[in-house]
């Protein structure tokens, strides 16, 4: 098995705007998560470690769940975002959660974790099973594994003649993902990663976010992602800034989306979670 | 209404009862969701249509409680005894079926008498030539305000989610959206859901888009297809989609699951997308 695999370039960026689009994204999918951690068996007084944390959001839905008698351990190769999700901690009351920078396959932790958790994280690298492998050090006895990742491919039939805005943003979106190395598929490879990381088989779930509504927070949180992506995009010569236009596209997408009437799906995300034996 | 005929793939019978009770094994996780989030609670009275062997009905007695009420409507009578049966079975006395056409149904009908909190439905507006013109027919029965949720699948997404490597998976995705098209049935019932709650005056609904998928060896998904083939073998065959031999119906569940082990990727049952909306105002 090679680990000589690289990691993808971070396709998002590291912005101001980037810690808010983190923010609206997990108003979108928070919900996804909170009813993933409550199928996987996260509960009361349990000590987690929350692999990517970003803004914070994954752990601070698992701080909920653990409640005051648990922890939540929070790791991230980005210092600067860490400091948007202790602040946000801090706003929550939570007084269990601690963040460490480092790269979480190698970084060293005291071990013994009731549960390794992580949303949007295994697709970034190079060698899922080798990085779970790895991941999964960290967990105590009859540890939880639990990821949510991403599902690119029902989009190849979403493009429609309708919806030219629409359109764009999936073919870019695509090949920026693409050309840093970032995996596509990573959902429906969890199955083999867990796998092939000596795990029992995880139980699985497909969902994804969706909306029409003129009000919906769908729009921006898509621009965002693209305000996100665009220095990568240009970089690439996908496209450039001045025909993504990403001040206006959230308008463009709302309009677009409510003069087709056809709903805009996000991306969807498929959760695995497994439990060690012994 | 002009009716364009839209013929049932699946068929009737035994097979297709047992296959619809199966079925919600599968979904009424979600489909209970669905119904909490719209608010589906106790005391409340019901109108639920595409009852078939009265999986969402039960499911919304126990919600609305004894004090609540729910009228489950289906065209097809024979389904309806299953699911009284069922009811007599657990004791219900707040569930009862009526055979109809859902289109059909006039505020003179006898269990008409008040109108209802919600109404919803699961797999049903797909058969419907316009969903749009069936809400808006459904929302009369309705007080103000009143709630409505829909489960409908998407076929139009389901040939995409099919991994490569996996040939079963795609023929089978293939023929199934195949027969639904041929039987006239909507195969972007989902997608439809909010054009047809906007023009049946209700508020922008809430959707969400999801799909049961498994690649475990012990996962119940792929009997559970090959129990989909056996109800849609006659008219997969009455299509010229594909022939019983080339189906194999009764050795489909263990190819499947071997392809699934093989190429290491989850199977994914028919997509689905739900809505739930409250009406804006009164319908004139």
């Amino acid at each position: 098995m090679s680990s000589q695999k690289r990691d993808a370039e971070y396709t998002m960026g590291r912005t101001e705007s980037e810690t808010e689009r983190l923010i609206q994204q997990s108003q979108l999918y928070d919900d996804v998560t909170r009813r993933f951690l409550f199928r996987c068996g996260i509960e009361n007084g349990m000590n987690v470690l929350d692999i990517g944390s970003g803004a914070g959001d994954v752990a601070l839905a698992l701080a909920d769940a653990v409640g005051p008698e648990g922890s939540v351990t929070g790791v991230d190769v980005n210092g600067e975002i860490l400091e948007t999700a202790r602040q946000r901690a801090q706003e929550a009351g939570h007084e269990n959660m601690q963040f460490v920078v480092g790269d979480a396959r190698t970084v060293d932790l005291p071990g013994g974790y009731d549960a390794v958790v992580g949303r949007l994280a295994l697709m970034y690298m190079g060698d899922p099973i080798d990085a779970l492998r790895k991941l999964i050090q960290h967990l105590g006895a009859n540890g939880i594994v639990a990821f949510q990742e991403i599902d690119f491919l029902p989009y190849n039939a979403f493009l429609h003649p309708d919806t030219p805005v629409t359109n764009n943003l999936i073919e870019w979106a695509r090949s920026g993902f693409e050309r840093s190395g970032a995996h596509l598929e990573m959902g429906r490879e969890l199955y083999q990663t867990f796998v092939g990381a000596g795990l029992p088989e995880p139980v699985m779930h497909f969902e994804a976010p969706m909306g029409g509504p003129a009000d919906w927070p769908g729009y921006e949180y898509i621009a965002n992602s693209f305000r996100s992506l665009s220095p990568l995009l240009d970089s690439y010569g996908i496209v450039s800034p001045e025909e993504l236009d990403v001040d206006t596209l959230a308008e463009r997408l709302r309009a677009e989306v409510v003069s087709s009437k056809r709903p805009f799906i996000l991306p969807p995300h498929i959760t695995a979670h497994a439990r060690v034996d012994g | 209404m002009e009716r364009r005929g839209i013929d049932y793939a699946l068929g009737r019978g035994a097979h297709e009862t047992s296959r619809l009770i199966e079925q919600s094994r599968i979904y009424n996780p979600s489909t209970r969701r669905m119904l909490q989030e719209a608010g589906v609670s106790e005391g409340m009275r019901v109108l639920e249509i595409g009852s078939g062997a009265g999986d969402v009905a039960l499911m919304l007695a126990e919600m609305v409680g004894p004090e609540g009420h729910v009228v489950g409507v289906d065209m097809d009578a024979s389904i309806l005894e299953t699911a009284r049966a069922r009811v007599r079975e657990l004791g219900l006395r707040n569930v009862e079926f009526i055979a109809e056409n859902a289109l059909a149904l006039t505020a003179e009908s006898a269990v008409f008498d008040s109108p209802f909190d919600a109404v919803a439905g699961r797999f049903v507006l797909m058969y419907t030539p316009d969903p749009a013109e069936t809400l808006t027919r459904l929302a009369a029965h309705l007080k103000p305000g009143g709630i409505a949720a829909f489960q409908e699948p998407e076929y139009t997404l389901y040939k995409a989610l099919s991994s490569a490597g996996a040939p079963l998976m795609r023929q089978l995705i293939e023929w199934i959206v195949s027969a639904f098209e041929c039987s006239g049935a909507r195969l972007d019932a989902g997608l439809t859901l909010l054009r047809a709650f906007a023009s049946a005056g209700f508020a922008p609904p809430s959707m969400r888009f999801e799909a049961p998928i498994g690649a475990a060896k012990e996962w119940a998904g792929y009997q559970y297809m090959s129990t989909i083939f056996q109800s849609l073998l006659p008219r997969l065959e009455r299509y010229g989609v594909a022939s019983t031999r080339e189906v194999g119906a009764e050795t489909l569940a263990e190819r499947l699951r071997a392809e699934v082990l093989s190429s290491k990727r989850p199977f994914f049952l028919p997509p689905h997308i739900m809505a739930h909306a409250a009406l804006k105002k009164r319908p004139a």
